[in-house]
């Protein structure tokens, strides 16, 4: 079995299991940190701003007065982290795929539980939170680091997950119909 | 979208907005536009502010950094009630006054004197009380002697301070000719320094002040009026009035701001509170 003339390679496996290439995935979370911001962080400011009995809608007022008010300002970049994480985590959890991965057919690999889900997007999730929350920053250089000795990020492969190309996968699958 | 789909995003959303109301709830701001700080009592520099009675220049700093962090509020109104106070005190508020961002409008209610006066020199308009106490523009320096005393019951103060005068001011002892001098020059340089500041602030002649001023005489606001102290003869709701015209508020909201006193707090002043060990001292007083 070790003589390498008698492995057999099936090509479908190969195709599969090949994570997506890496500027597919850092587009699609680009757009994901889009969407999340326009779909769910803007209302959470507003609703932020709303319950706090703020009467401006001036982006520069509300900064300003975050900067003046430290306290707050920790608990608004907390606030986004968990947003963010939740926005990942429930999307792929329930659809497999996040807007940006749904525009780029990309898909994570197997479906997976809530736990795994807030797992692998801890530092995704920290993209704004990330300089004001030390912890944070320790887990995204160690993700991202981590990139370079696999093609894949340490929290991904913790919660034993991979972000496949659909099109490929689709073919692949085809392929081991067609076999 | 599919069911899928909308299932996630309610999930996603509902979340971010109940975390917003939530937190929001928690950190909610004082809604008014415009912002009342009281100076009440005697100003000094720093102390407990749960037991003093006076207003602390720290404590008064603190309450105006908030209005001006607070977007709502475009004009702050100092609600002045004080005879003045401690030199340092009284310039440290007087500086936060004038970096002021929004209009900062003085009312001076009973009184509104010394150092007191000052701080609502550096304002951008006074409204004061016909009947408000305002004026002593000047500086003292006081202190109980008990050399008489002592002398009479056969105490002796013994003192070795190097140099002399070292133990310049010390309430056990008259004060000597030279240090009556040295004292009367501290003073006249805190004076000068006080009336330039003021004269300036109200964009008068430093010598037509002093000539104004008559000597450090209290006045009636009625007075100070025509005298040019003071803006407007009035009260709260003038106050409010001439605000909301220098912030440009169309439905003014007045919000007074003060310390909350929390059992904390409470506790961390019984903790910082001491005795005012230096009362017996020689202090300069606006």
């Amino acid at each position: 079995m070790d003589n390498p003339e008698y492995e057999l390679v099936l090509p479908e496996g190969e195709v599969m299991e090949a994570p997506a290439p890496l500027k597919l995935r850092v587009s699609a979370f680009a757009i994901d940190v889009i969407v999340a911001s326009m779909v769910f962080l803007l209302p959470f400011t507003a609703a932020f701003m709303f319950s706090m009995g703020m009467q401006t809608t001036d982006p520069v007022s509300l900064e300003n007065f975050l900067y003046d008010n430290p306290q707050i300002l920790a608990v608004f970049d907390i606030s986004t982290f968990f947003i963010l994480l939740f926005y990942f985590a429930v999307f792929e959890r329930t659809m497999g795929q996040t807007a940006g991965k749904r525009f780029l057919k990309l898909k994570v690999e197997p479906r997976i539980g809530y736990g795994p889900a807030f797992l692998r997007n801890m530092s995704k999730a920290a993209v704004f939170s990330m300089l004001s929350i030390p912890f944070l920053s320790y887990i995204v250089f160690l993700d991202v680091m981590w990139l370079f000795f696999g093609n894949e990020r340490l929290l991904s492969r913790l919660a034993k997950t991979k972000v496949l190309y659909e099109p490929k996968l689709s073919e692949g699958l085809q392929w081991t119909q067609e076999l | 979208m599919d069911a899928g789909t909308l299932r996630a995003f309610l999930i996603v959303f509902s979340f971010a907005l109940l975390l917003g109301l939530f937190f929001g709830a928690i950190y909610s701001i004082p809604t008014g536009n415009i912002a009342i700080v009281p100076i009440v009592g005697e100003i000094t520099g720093s102390g407990s502010d749960i037991f003093s009675s006076g207003a602390t220049s720290t404590s008064v700093i603190e309450l105006m950094d908030s209005a001006e962090s607070n977007p709502n509020v475009r004009a702050i109104i100092l609600e002045i009630n004080s005879p003045g106070g401690t030199v340092l005190g009284t310039k440290e508020i007087v500086a936060r006054v004038k970096s002021a961002s929004k209009p900062v409008v003085a009312w001076i209610r009973e009184m509104g004197a010394s150092g007191a006066y000052w701080i609502a020199s550096a304002s951008d308009a006074i409204v004061a009380d016909p009947l408000s106490i305002t004026g002593s523009i000047g500086v003292s320096a006081a202190y109980l002697s008990f050399e008489g005393l002592f002398h009479k019951y056969g105490v002796t103060y013994e003192n070795v301070s190097m140099p002399g005068l070292k133990d310049m001011g010390s309430p056990y002892r008259n004060l000597t000719d030279r240090e009556r001098v040295l004292f009367a020059e501290i003073l006249n340089e805190t004076y000068e320094a006080f009336v330039e500041d003021v004269a300036s602030n109200r964009g008068i002649e430093v010598d037509e002040l002093i000539n104004i001023s008559e000597e450090g005489a209290i006045f009636l606001g009625s007075k100070a009026y025509s005298k040019g102290l003071v803006d407007h003869l009035g009260g709260k709701e003038l106050a409010i009035n001439v605000s909301a015209e220098l912030g440009n508020i169309e439905y003014p909201v007045a919000e007074k701001y003060g310390k909350t006193i929390s059992i904390f707090s409470l506790l961390a002043g019984l903790l910082t509170s001491r005795p005012n060990i230096d009362a017996e001292q020689f202090e300069l007083r606006t």
